[in-house]
C-alpha cells in the first residue's frame, strides 16, 4: 500500500471514531479533544487559545496538553501527516495535480552538482562534517505560519474567544460530519451544512498551500517536534544512489514539507517531519529509512570507494 | 530572525483577517441564546473556555445535548446547546467529567438553573382548556399547576431539566427542522424566557 494510501486510511479513521461518538455514547471526542475521562489530549492550539481567553488554567487542560506533548516528542509531527483532514480537502480540490502544484511552489533546493561533487558531498557527509541532525535553532521569521499563530494569540486575547477555532478546517469537517448525521438523525436542517463546506473551499483555494503557509497547528505541532528525536528518515549511502555519483534528489523532491535528508542544514528544519513516508516509498535505492532510533551506519571508505570504480550512471 | 516587509504584513494582515472574523462573530451573536449544558450559564464565560469538542454531546446518556448552528452567529455554530427532545437532563454531570476546559461544571438542580420552562403558543390548551395536563404530571420538582384548565409554570421552582418538553406531545410529528420546531413548552435561559414572557411571546 502506497504511503498516501496508508496516510488516508488513518485519516478517515479520525471520522470514523467521530463517527462512534455520533451513534454511541462514547464521549471520545473529537480532535479538539480525545481521549477517556480527563484523559484526553487537547488540541495545542485550542488548549492556547482558551487559557488565553478565558485567563485560566485547567487541570483537565494541562493533563491534556501534557499528553499531546508526549505524543508529539514520541511520534513527531504524525498529526499533520496522518490524521489531519486537510488531506483529504486537499485531495478533494486539487486531485493528483495538487502535488505537482505544491512541488512547483516548493523552495527549490537545486544543488546541481556533477558526479565527484556528488560523491565528495556524500563523503563529507559521512565523515559527519554535516551531520543528519539539525540542532533546533529559533524559528526564522519568513515561515508565515508563525504570524499567523502570533494574530491568533493577539486576537484570542482581544475578543476573549477561541477565534482560531470558529475557521478551523479541522473543526469545521467535523462539525460537518456532526450536523450531516443529525440532519439524518433528528431533521435538523441548517445552513450550517453548507457554509462549513464552503469556508474550507474557500480557505483552500484562497491559501493553496494552507499547511505550509497559514496553518498554525501545524506549526505549533512543529515547535514541539523540536524535541522529537525518534522515527526521523534517514538515509543509509551504502545503499543511496548519491554514493554512486548519481545526483539523485527522489527523496528531497517527494517531500511536502521541504526538507533535503542530504543537507539539512540548507533545507527546511527536520523537526517539521510529519513522519509521511514519502522519501521511503520513493528512494529507488531503497536507502531511506524511518527507524525508531538513529541506526549508525557507517560505511568504510572502501564501500565507498568501490562505487566509485564502477561505471557511472 | 530577521524581520522583513513581508512577514510584518503577514502579521498584520492574519492579526486584522481573524479579528474581522471575531468581529464578525460579535455582530451576529444572537440575543436568544440556547440552553447550555450544566454549569455554562454564564455565557462570555462558556464562549470563552469551550473549544467544541464534542464530547459532551456524545456522552449525554440521554442525548439532551445538541449542537449549534450558523444561523445563530458564527460563535454559536458547533456550541453544545440543550435539546430536549429525546430526553431531560438528569444533572448526572457526565459531560462535566468529559469538558477538557472545564467550561461545565457540577451545579445542584435544587438551587441552580439550566433555564427555565415556559408555555408557548403550540400549547395544546389555548384551544381546548382542560384537554391536557402532561407537563405537570411529568414534572419531577413539581413545578407546573394547571390553572383555569391552562399550565401554569412556577418559574422559581423549575430549574429548566427539559422534562416537560421531552414528554409534551404538541407538535412531536410536525418536526421539519429537528430542534427548531417549538413543543407547547420550551426551556429558556432566565433571561430569555423573561424577555419572551414581557413580550407576550409566551407564558
Amino acid at each position: 500500500m502506497k504511503p498516501s494510501a496508508q496516510r488516508m486510511l488513518a485519516g478517515a479513521g479520525v471520522f470514523v471514531v467521530v463517527s462512534l461518538g455520533l451513534a454511541f455514547r462514547t464521549g471520545l471526542g473529537t480532535p479538539a479533544s480525545f481521549g477517556l475521562g480527563v484523559f484526553a489530549a487537547i488540541c495545542p492550539l485550542a488548549w492556547i487559545q482558551e487559557a488565553l481567553a478565558s485567563r485560566s488554567m485547567t487541570v483537565p487542560a494541562l493533563i491534556g496538553i501534557t499528553l499531546v506533548i508526549a505524543i508529539t516528542v514520541v511520534l513527531g509531527r504524525v498529526w499533520c501527516g496522518w490524521l489531519c483532514p486537510a488531506q483529504f480537502v486537499r485531495r478533494f480540490l486539487g486531485g493528483r495535480g495538487q502535488a505537482a502544484k505544491d512541488q512547483a511552489d516548493k523552495p527549490t533546493l537545486d544543488i546541481s552538482m556533477d558526479p565527484e561533487e556528488v560523491q565528495a558531498d556524500v563523503q563529507r557527509i559521512v565523515a559527519g562534517e554535516r551531520k543528519r541532525v539539525r540542532r533546533a535553532s529559533i524559528p526564522e521569521g519568513s515561515d508565515s505560519r508563525y504570524w499567523v499563530l502570533l494574530a491568533v494569540v493577539i486576537s484570542t486575547f482581544i475578543f476573549g474567544v477561541p477565534v482560531f477555532c470558529l475557521i478551523c478546517p479541522i473543526g469545521l469537517s467535523v462539525g460537518l460530519l456532526i450536523d450531516l448525521w443529525r440532519l439524518i438523525q433528528y431533521n435538523e436542517v441548517t445552513w450550517t451544512i453548507l457554509v462549513f463546506p464552503a469556508i474550507i473551499v474557500l480557505e483552500f483555494v484562497i491559501f493553496r498551500r494552507w499547511c505550509h503557509t497559514i496553518c498554525p497547528i501545524g506549526i505549533l505541532y512543529g515547535l514541539i517536534s523540536r524535541l522529537n528525536r525518534t522515527w526521523r528518515p534517514q538515509v543509509d549511502y551504502r545503499k543511496c544512489l548519491r554514493a554512486t555519483g548519481i545526483d539523485c534528489k527522489e527523496c528531497v523532491k517527494s517531500c511536502p514539507e521541504g526538507i533535503d535528508l542530504h543537507h539539512p542544514l540548507d533545507s527546511a528544519d527536520i523537526s517539521v517531519c510529519t513522519k509521511c513516508r514519502e522519501c521511503v516509498a520513493v528512494c529507488p535505492g531503497s536507502a531511506v529509512s524511518i527507524p525508531f532510533l538513529a541506526k549508525e551506519f557507517t560505511p568504510s571508505s572502501s564501500d565507498l570507494s568501490s562505487h566509485q570504480d564502477q561505471p557511472r550512471r | 530572525m530577521s524581520l522583513t516587509r513581508r512577514d510584518f504584513l503577514a502579521a498584520i494582515g492574519a492579526t486584522a483577517a481573524l479579528c474581522g472574523v471575531a468581529g464578525v462573530g460579535v455582530l451576529t451573536r444572537s440575543e436568544d441564546v440556547p440552553v447550555r449544558p450544566p454549569g455554562a450559564q454564564d455565557e462570555d464565560g462558556f464562549l470563552s473556555a469551550c473549544i467544541r469538542c464534542d464530547r459532551c454531546r456524545s456522552i449525554c446518556p440521554e442525548s439532551s445535548i445538541g449542537v449549534g448552528h450558523i444561523e445563530d452567529g458564527i460563535f454559536a455554530a458547533r456550541l453544545p446547546a440543550m435539546v430536549f427532545h429525546d430526553g431531560r437532563c438528569t444533572f448526572c454531570n457526565l459531560c462535566v467529567g468529559v469538558c477538557p476546559t472545564e467550561a461545565l461544571h457540577s451545579i445542584d438542580p435544587g438551587q441552580d438553573k439550566l433555564g427555565v420552562a415556559v408555555i408557548t403558543s403550540n400549547c395544546l390548551t389555548w384551544d381546548d382548556p382542560g384537554s391536557c395536563a402532561v407537563c405537570r404530571d411529568v414534572c419531577p420538582y413539581g413545578a407546573v399547576t394547571i390553572v383555569g384548565g391552562m399550565p401554569v409554570v412556577d418559574r422559581s421552582i423549575c430549574n429548566g431539566c427539559g422534562e416537560c418538553v421531552h414528554l409534551c406531545p404538541a407538535l412531536v410529528y410536525r418536526s421539519v427542522s429537528g430542534d427548531r420546531s417549538m413543543r407547547g413548552v420550551e426551556v429558556y435561559p432566565e433571561s430569555v424566557a423573561q424577555r419572551k414572557v414581557d413580550d407576550g411571546e409566551v407564558r
